[in-house]
């Protein structure tokens, strides 16, 4: 698209700055937090803020690995959070580890599909993904003709279980935001060290170098594809869970709120740059955010408005942060 | 990209005299494709191949094609434009909002200003920024859609004057409205700029190949900044062009997102890359008229949405497959060097041989081509099979024909929750006198939503068609539905029960909450010349001009579920449905007597340019400042009725106001429920009064569980069910009141029990 500038200080080690960019971000805005309100600053807030961005915090984990790998977005995890609800709702009857291993099987297939695709035949993952959401859209509404499926909330039985999911804490932490830090601290292994993290790192830099080292590229891309699924697919489990039924919008928006959350978190969107941690920065920036506009009374027109802006500015300081050591676009 | 294949170059001149039937049809695709489908649908559907429907066709692609023209653009810029849907719906209410002030020419002008404005802020980010365009656009596509929602106050908005409303409608050739001229106009313009002038050319330049532009000496930045002015440019002119031809905006954020999902699959499918460096404006508006006319041809049929969405995918599906399958071809041989090797070839080897390696690459894509082609000729094959086959044998569902008419109650009928589907009609609501100015007294009076609260009471209804007096047995009726929701789909249920009751014939269109796609489906409604259509519209305001369409082409028309504006009920025989401000101040009665009337509440709102986003605001508070006048009310917000978003507003509102927050109002009992109990699950709060619009199952299960004191009862397949018997009423001649609600009840614990099961 654009001619990288080649320069040597690609060789610099990224610096301190690069990778607490956005907890300095997030470090203002816990200030201005506990300026605004003493509400703020308690274990019960802070805990609810965790508790609403941990689904998406879950589904940035997967996206992560589909921007890492420079394919851009996934925009079919909407489709998958609903398809591996629906099913999981659906597959209730046969038991309750059978439906949470049918719902997860069920993204991880439409994983498999994107990521062999794009893989394999180079297609555009953003135009691929966009047109799996279409005809998953219109499969689902076919298939459940346009239905809520409803899971059987009797105590004791499979359904019961499935709805008390969301609802199950460890301690005084919910379920979901435990599970949410562990895949932030799997994603972050993987990514620094597994072969097959770093295999991603080198295909989001640059596939035909990735190519000529011996790395099977397209492999690497169905991998990528296949978390990024399996991500969705727990957290599609999560929201069923969440509202007690399955729905084909179930999940809708996550896509572009996902990638948001990637891109502030310092992720750059032609791959192979960023880390985990400063994902979950840019998980936390947006509940934080949007916590605290909650608390001045801001309400939800203007809300829009200032994350755009955040999101904009926080995205060009780091682009300009990039470009003065010489690297290329963000 | 295309700097690769410079190697190439003289096989691909040699390929293109040989394998010209190849080139051709890929560099045609939509057209073909377009003429296929078109060719199709005429042979294989009724009511499709006619002067009004072709017309139709076209006017309904003219929003996506005007704002594809610019997507193109980008596009060929190798950027990308996220932003174009939200600036379409901005300029459009700029364009609406100003018009009264400043008449059409001046609010059309700033309207595509603002579209211009956005476009440059775009391109000054992509430029001097340096930041991806995905980003920046993403950005500011959330922005700008904010800065509508505060501009439209989350209303729509709309202008009494239809003069350019129906002077862009009247065709002025044959076939041709202003409206489809001036796309045309503009899509010849600019393909002629783009693919004959040397600026135009230039776009290609910098778009697919940056170093040989440079070398060129074109500006790269001063390319991108006109290629993003340009397209919120036509992205403005689009918006301003749809508002002033239904004289209305809708704020609901559908037509963003759908708009800009349209046109860029449009633009794909009308052959530009998203690498940049390839497009073309005139094959773009191609592909816009052949999704428009693919979305027209399957609701001519009958078939549902799913199967738009469906094939819409498929068909995208194709596309990118096929792109990355050429790709990957190029790949392949790219290293090969061929164009050495055929000049050491040439005199020892004859040409045959080398083209016999190189064909087998074309004949692979020339037998992908064909199985595209294959899949749709299939596809549109089960349409006519469909259509034959399925269609007539439902006649067969009435089979006892004999007396039941004269014995058949509308009454009888009940619902999937045991409840009536219709009750005679008793109570007369007393309807306070109009004040002088609504809107000159404070929001949290009555008199303030007046105009909406009793739309259509004291109304002189437009010269209507007369009834024909012959009872409904036989009568064909359209209904154009809202969208899908498992309320509409009990909805439709209702509908179809009532219908098969009074022996009508049906057919349903689904606007899928687009005020782009109910605009073109009231035309395909007219185009049926249905007895009756039933209208239930996306939005309550913007649809008046659609209504007037429809009383103007003589069919008589019912309004149902949403209830329109004063405006809208000149067009409308009648309107049915629920009666939301009514039922909302019966709920705030009980929600105030549970709190002693007294203490703090909130209410979390509905969706922004929906009708219960007043409606289910403003009932509450105003009847709760005149019942419970302690009681204050200390927060409002929308949380687009999504669970987790609920969640998070309703945390930060028992954090922040502890013991002083008593009481929620909540407009939805699904997803808004479920993140209200949450929030206050994990607060441990056990003394909240909450009540809710109703009545899905969840919120059941909540006042049965006892979470929450009490919900509305809506019934939606009452909902549909009284929209039709309305119209068997007005088909036996009979005078119809103006507006006709549905039962009004409260849904607690004591009565819950005779609503269940729920019927969604």
């Amino acid at each position: 698209m654009i001619p990288a500038k080649k320069n040597h200080s690609a060789f610099v080690r990224t610096d301190l700055l690069d990778r607490v960019g956005i907890y300095l971000v997030g470090a203002v805005l816990v200030v201005i937090g506990d300026f605004v309100s003493d509400e703020f600053l308690t274990v019960t807030n802070l805990l609810s803020v965790l508790n609403a961005v941990a689904l998406l915090g879950i589904v940035a984990t997967g996206m992560a690995f589909v921007t890492y790998s420079g394919n851009m977005a996934d925009l079919s995890m909407p489709s998958i959070m609903a398809f591996s609800g629906i099913i999981c709702v659906s597959a209730l009857p046969l038991g309750f580890t059978v439906a949470l291993t049918a719902g997860i099987l069920a993204g991880l297939l439409i994983g498999a599909m994107n990521g062999f695709i794009v893989g394999r035949f180079n297609a555009n993952p953003i135009l691929w993904t966009l047109a799996v959401t279409f005809f998953m859209e219109g499969f689902m509404r076919f298939a459940w003709s346009n239905n809520q499926v409803y899971p059987d909330i009797e105590p004791g039985t499979a359904g019961f279980k499935l709805i008390g999911l969301f609802r199950m804490s460890i301690g005084s932490v919910p379920l979901v935001v435990v599970v949410m830090v562990l895949l932030f601290i799997a994603g972050h292994f993987v990514i620094v060290h597994t072969r097959f993290g770093i295999e991603s790192k080198l295909v989001g830099s640059s596939k035909p170098a990735a190519r000529t080292t011996g790395i099977d590229v397209s492999r690497v891309i169905l991998l990528d594809f296949l978390v990024a699924a399996f991500c969705a697919s727990i957290a599609g489990i999560f929201l069923t869970s969440m509202n007690k039924l399955g729905v084909f919008y179930l999940g809708k928006g996550y896509d572009f709120k996902a990638v948001t959350a990637v891109v502030i978190g310092g992720m750059t969107l032609r791959g192979g740059r960023g880390t985990m941690p400063g994902v979950l920065g840019g998980v936390l920036v947006i509940g934080l955010l949007t916590n605290i506009m909650t608390f001045m009374g801001i309400g939800a027109f203007e809300q829009n408005i200032v994350t755009g802006g955040v999101f904009i500015a926080v995205v060009g300081l780091h682009q300009r942060q990039l470009c003065r050591r010489g690297k290329d676009y963000a | 990209m295309p700097n690769e294949f410079s190697q190439n170059e003289p096989i691909s001149g040699m390929r293109r005299n040989s394998y010209s039937v190849f080139r051709f049809l890929d560099n045609h695709r939509a057209l073909l494709l377009l003429l296929l489908l078109f060719v199709g649908f005429s042979v294989c559907v009724p009511n499709f191949f006619s002067a009004y429907n072709i017309t139709t066709i076209l006017k309904g692609a003219s929003l996506n094609a005007i704002v594809s023209i610019g997507f193109t653009l980008i596009f060929i810029l190798g950027q990308l434009d996220l932003s174009v849907g939200a600036v379409v719906m901005l300029s459009g209410m700029v364009s609406i909002g100003l018009q009264p002030l400043l008449g059409w020419t001046i609010s059309i002008v700033l309207a595509l200003l603002t579209g211009a404005f956005v476009g440059c802020i775009n391109g000054l980010l992509v430029v001097k920024g340096k930041i991806n365009s995905f980003i920046v656009t993403l950005g500011t596509m959330i922005i700008v859609t904010g800065v509508m929602h505060l501009y439209s106050k989350g209303g729509s908005m709309a202008v009494e004057d239809y003069r350019l409303a129906d002077w862009l409608e009247t065709p002025l050739l044959p076939l041709l409205p202003p409206i489809v001229l001036l796309t045309l106009l503009l899509v010849l313009g600019c393909t002629i700029f783009l693919n004959r002038t040397p600026w135009g050319r230039a776009f290609f330049i910098v778009g697919g190949n940056p170093e040989s532009a440079w070398l060129a000496g074109l500006g790269r930045d001063r390319y991108l900044m006109a290629g993003f002015i340009g397209c919120g440019l036509t992205a403005g002119l689009a918006g301003a062009i749809f508002a002033a031809g239904l004289s209305s905006m809708t704020s609901a954020a559908v037509l963003a997102n759908r708009t800009l999902m349209t046109v860029l699959v449009a633009v794909i499918m009308g052959g530009a890359l998203m690498s940049g460096g390839k497009g073309c404006v005139l094959k773009s508006y191609f592909a816009v008229l052949l999704l428009t006319t693919l979305f027209n041809g399957i609701g001519c049929v009958g078939l549902g949405f799913e199967v738009q969405i469906f094939i819409n995918g498929i068909l995208l599906a194709l596309v990118v497959l096929y792109e990355a399958f050429v790709l990957y071809q190029r790949e392949r041989i790219k290293g090969q060097r061929s164009a050495l090797l055929m000049e050491t070839i040439k005199g020892s080897v004859s040409d045959r041989n080398e083209e016999g390696v190189e064909s087998m690459t074309d004949k692979d894509r020339f037998v992908l081509m064909c199985v595209a082609i294959v899949g749709i000729v299939a596809i549109v094959a089960i349409f006519a099979m469909y259509f034959i086959h399925v269609r007539i044998p439902v006649r067969v569902l009435s089979k006892p024909q004999e007396k039941e008419q004269s014995e058949f109650t509308p009454y009888a009928l009940r619902g999937t929750d045991g409840q009536p589907y219709i009750l005679p009609q008793k109570e007369v609501k007393n309807v306070p006198d109009r004040p002088a100015d609504p809107k000159a007294l404070p929001e949290t009076e009555k008199g303030h939503w007046w105009d909406i609260e009793y739309a259509g009471w004291n109304i002189q209804k437009v010269a209507m068609p007369s009834s024909p007096g012959d009872g409904p047995a036989g009568k064909r009726i359209v209904l154009l539905k809202a969208g899908d929701h498992p309320y509409w789909t009990a909805y439709v249920k209702g509908f179809t029960v009532m219908a098969q009751a009074y022996k009508m014939e049906t057919k349903i269109l689904n606007g899928n909450w687009n005020m782009d796609l109910q605009a073109q489906q009231t035309d395909q409604a007219i185009n049926e010349r249905p007895d009756m259509v039933i209208f239930a519209p996306v939005d309550a305001t913007a649809c008046t001009p659609l209504l007037r369409r429809i009383t103007k082409a003589g069919i008589p028309c019912i309004a149902s579920n949403t209830i329109p504006c004063d405006e809208a009920m000149k067009y409308c025989l009648a309107w049915t449905g629920p009666d939301d401000w009514g039922q909302f101040r019966l709920l705030a009665r009980e929600f105030a007597d549970a709190m002693g009337k007294k203490g703090g509440y909130a209410i979390v709102r509905h969706m922004p340019g929906s009708s219960p986003f007043f409606a289910r605001t403003y009932a509450p508070i105003t009847e709760l400042m005149e019942y419970a006048p302690k009681m204050k009310l200390l927060a409002m917000d929308t949380a687009n009725l999504e669970a987790e978003g609920t969640m998070q507003l309703v945390s930060a509102w028992l954090t922040l106001y502890g013991d002083q927050l008593q009481g929620l109002v909540l407009a939805g009992d699904g997803f808004t429920m479920t993140g209200t109990l949450e929030a206050i699950r994990s607060s441990q709060r056990k003394d909240i009064v909450i009540v809710a619009a109703g009545n899905s199952k969840t919120g059941m299960d909540a006042v049965k569980a006892g979470d929450a004191l009490a919900i509305t009862y809506q019934s939606a397949e009452g909902d549909g069910a009284i929209a039709v018997y309305t119209a068997a009423e007005w088909f036996d001649g009979n005078t119809l009141p103006l507006v006709r609600y549905l039962p009004k009840q409260i849904i607690t614990q004591a009565n819950v029990d005779q609503f269940m099961p729920a019927q969604w």
